[in-house]
């Protein structure tokens, strides 16, 4: 006998979904400036189009209320959600390629608040099936990721080029590559300074009582910065240096630009970094420690043995949060002229450009996700099998 | 052999170690023992030098351990502590195998070598080689514990608390299996503990230490017999006598006990010995040589009626095992009411008896060396 019961995550996905059908679907515009026109999910699909949506919901609802701890009823709420994840995208590319008006060559077709809505409703949906799918292998994997490549498949043939993001995207496709390096380098190599740094403080703050606290205050005060107003610190001091050594200037090294941004990038990855190290030598067991020894391990062997393998899975997990916190900083870097996808957004937001924004802001939440899932397969590789610690399951 | 000679160890201004010296047959085992903070674990240290003294030497088969290279001395000597410190993110079979692999053996020597091991520990290694630590029990970890510490068949074995963290049913078990083993290897061990009843049991030597100084190191017999001074009086307890019974196994002064088999003719060796007017009790057996109960000759009917004459049916309750220590003895004497019980062995068959009287000349020795 299962259990019949209400599923929480679902059901708020459900919930969320039938609310997007009160927004926006689609937009219109006569160009890519105007502010257009908005359509319901009834005005701009056909009639069985419509139902199919309004079904696939009422079906994510029921599951929702009588869930059941078997198979299928795990199953079910994630299959509905990337089918409605599919559609949302198709249907959208369809009208933006379908609708040909020659009175209008400058028609842009995006999606609209509804429709983000609904994706992001259609997502919970497949998250809430990911959580109750643990263990199961393949199951999982198609959950996870059926949605994504269809989407992946659709963008790659060229049916999506209609629609309004993609048309912004091919206009500026050499730059988008180039930003798009640009945000990589300055977020990984952030990280990378931050890494050097951060665990050498990390093994400082822990062999020194008397520099624990002013190492931890320096870290922790960086950290509670707003990003933007570190950003602009670090403006002054490095125009400054650059007036008085111009040789940094050829160099690239100016008060604006990619220096005072990787700076500022690497300051803010420390605190998990530190923190991590601090806690990873902290939690090591003395007895271990004592047995190594009195095992007649020398000093590297105790580290190469024993210290790096028990501590390198909470380290690197502090290397996750900063490189997915950078990720997401380095778009606020633009700012200050250091390049990345934020050009995009904030070109985006001056020229009143949705679609625009979000050929910037798309990306960066892929890559942070990406990113964030790539580190949670590794450090699940590297923990040893024997620590209970550090081990969360590779999603 | 280890000699500790005049050797002082020395933190900031606090004297840990005061001077000690100390001698440690081989083969032997010898209890450190003492209140906390009296030096006992700093002594096992310095011999392995994980602590260097500020005076003094120490000598291993008469090689000053300074001679070496601290890492390639600790090689070839095993150490257990009371936390274990089994490496966690390593199997059962490589925690065992990590001196042998400090000591570059080939992987064939080092597979062999954890198997034995595995025998020696009585654990199924199938069962056991490729678990980690925490998914061991307290006994289990703590048998590893001491199976990598002898790993390279070292010839000293330092342990400082070993079953400390143990629970006492398990401890017991444990200290057993360890004299099963020492029984057979014979290694030099220095055992650190605070539990003077381990110490007895296991000591060949006991070595009683307070504030940095040895206060008194003798066999646990003479310690318990004749404590030097009032602090190791008071250390023994006054249930010394009692604790002193535990180092004398029954097996050593068990009789040669009079039996008789129910299908043999009881009622003419009853009839013999009323004739003789000795030995008044006998033990009656079945016809496997198991103990069936005592007879009391003067209360019997004739002819002799197995299941009215026998004065204790069921005589598991006064029974104990060849293996036990005369300690055993009083307590089961004393909780039963009786003054002389039967010893059995491993298959419940009579091979001796034990009465009050023999316990009482061990304690008398005692009292007339006072």
């Amino acid at each position: 006998m299962y259990r019949v019961g209400i599923d929480k995550v679902t059901l708020a996905g459900a919930v969320i979904g039938f609310l997007s059908l009160g927004f926006h679907f689609v937009i219109l515009r006569p160009n890519r400036l105007s502010s257009g026109e908005g359509l319901f999910v009834w005005n701009s699909l056909s009639s069985p189009e419509t139902l199919l949506l309004a079904l696939l919901w009422l079906c994510a609802l029921g599951t929702g209320f009588s869930h059941r701890e078997n198979r299928p009823f795990r199953l079910a709420p994630g299959l509905i959600g990337n089918v409605i994840l599919v559609l949302v995208f198709f249907l959208t590319a369809r009208m933006a390629w379908s609708t040909t008006d020659p009175n209008l060559p400058f028609l842009r077709i995006s999606i609209g608040f509804g429709g983000w809505m609904m994706a992001f409703a259609s997502y919970i949906l497949i998250l809430s099936s990911q959580q109750k799918l643990e263990g199961e292998g393949f199951l999982r994997l198609l959950v996870s990721f059926s949605g994504m490549a269809a989407l992946v498949v659709l963008f790659a043939s060229g049916y999506m080029s209609d629609m309004s993001v993609i048309k912004e995207f091919s206009a500026r496709q050499g730059r988008f590559l180039s930003e798009l390096s640009q945000h990589l380098i300055l977020a990984g190599s952030s990280v990378c300074i931050a890494t050097v740094i951060g665990t050498g403080l990390g093994v400082w703050a822990f062999r020194s009582r008397f520099l624990e606290r002013p190492v931890f205050f320096f870290v922790n005060t960086v950290q509670t910065l707003p990003s933007l107003a570190l950003f602009g610190l670090m403006i002054a001091p490095l125009a400054l240096l650059s007036q008085k050594y111009p040789v940094l200037r050829d160099f690239g090294i100016q008060g604006i630009g990619w220096a005072p941004a990787l700076i500022a990038l690497s300051l803010y990855a420390l605190l998990p970094i530190t923190r991590n190290t601090y806690t990873s030598l902290r939690i090591l067991d003395p007895d271990v420690i004592e047995a190594g020894r009195g095992m007649g391990m020398n000093g590297l062997q105790l580290l190469w043995r024993v210290e790096i393998p028990l501590s390198l899975p909470i380290i690197l997990s502090g290397i996750r949060t900063a490189l997915v916190q950078s990720i997401g900083n380095t778009t606020v870097a633009a700012l200050i002229g250091a390049g990345g996808l934020g050009v995009f957004v904030f070109q985006g937001l001056g020229q009143a450009v949705p679609d625009l924004i979000l050929l910037g802001a798309v990306p960066v939440i892929l890559l942070s996700v990406f990113t964030d899932k790539l580190m949670a397969l590794l450090i699940h590789h590297i923990t040893p099998k024997g620590l209970d610690v550090g081990q969360e399951p590779a999603s | 052999m280890i000699q500790i000679r005049n050797v002082t160890k020395k933190y900031g201004t606090i004297i840990a170690v005061d001077n000690i010296s100390l001698e440690i047959p081989g083969g032997e085992i010898c209890c450190l023992i003492g209140p906390s903070g009296c030096g006992k674990s700093t002594v096992v240290k310095l011999i392995n030098r994980m602590l260097e003294p500020a005076n003094g030497s120490i000598f291993i088969d008469g090689k000053d351990t300074r001679d070496f290279k601290p890492e390639l001395l600790r090689r070839h000597i095993g150490y257990v502590i009371q936390n274990i410190g089994l490496f966690p993110h390593m199997t059962v079979a490589e925690n065992i195998a990590v001196v042998p692999q400090l000591l570059s053996w080939n992987q064939e020597k080092i597979e062999e070598r954890t198997e034995e091991l595995f025998r020696m520990m009585r654990m199924e290694s199938d069962h056991y080689r490729d678990k980690y630590p925490r998914e061991l029990s307290g006994g289990e970890a703590q048998r590893i514990g001491v199976a990598r510490a002898l790993a390279s068949d070292p010839e000293i074995l330092l342990m400082d608390e070993p079953f400390g963290a143990v629970d006492p049913l398990n401890r017991e078990g444990l200290q057993a299996e360890f004299m099963k083993i020492q029984s057979d290897l014979k290694k030099t061990v220095v055992f650190v503990t605070h539990d003077l009843d381990e110490a007895i049991r296991l000591g060949d030597r006991i070595a009683l230490m307070r504030e940095g100084k040895i206060v008194q190191y003798d066999t646990p017999e003479e310690i318990l017999a004749h404590p030097q001074n009032r602090f190791v009086s008071d250390f023994v307890g006054a249930d010394r006598a009692l604790k002193r019974l535990s180092r004398f196994p029954v097996s050593e002064f068990m009789k040669k006990p009079v039996v008789v088999k129910v299908t043999d003719d009881v009622d003419a060796f009853i009839s013999q010995i009323r004739k003789k007017g000795r030995p008044r009790f006998f033990w009656l057996l079945d016809e496997d040589e198991r103990l069936i109960g005592p007879v009391d000759s003067r209360h019997v009917h004739t002819p002799f009626s197995r299941e009215e004459d026998v004065m204790e049916a069921n005589c598991t309750a006064i029974t104990v095992r060849d293996s036990a220590t005369l300690r055993d003895v009083l307590s089961r004497m004393l909780g039963q009411g009786v003054k002389t019980i039967p010893v059995t062995d491993d298959n419940s068959r009579l091979v001796g008896e034990i009465s009050i009287l023999e316990i009482e000349k061990v304690t008398e020795e005692a009292a007339l060396e006072c």
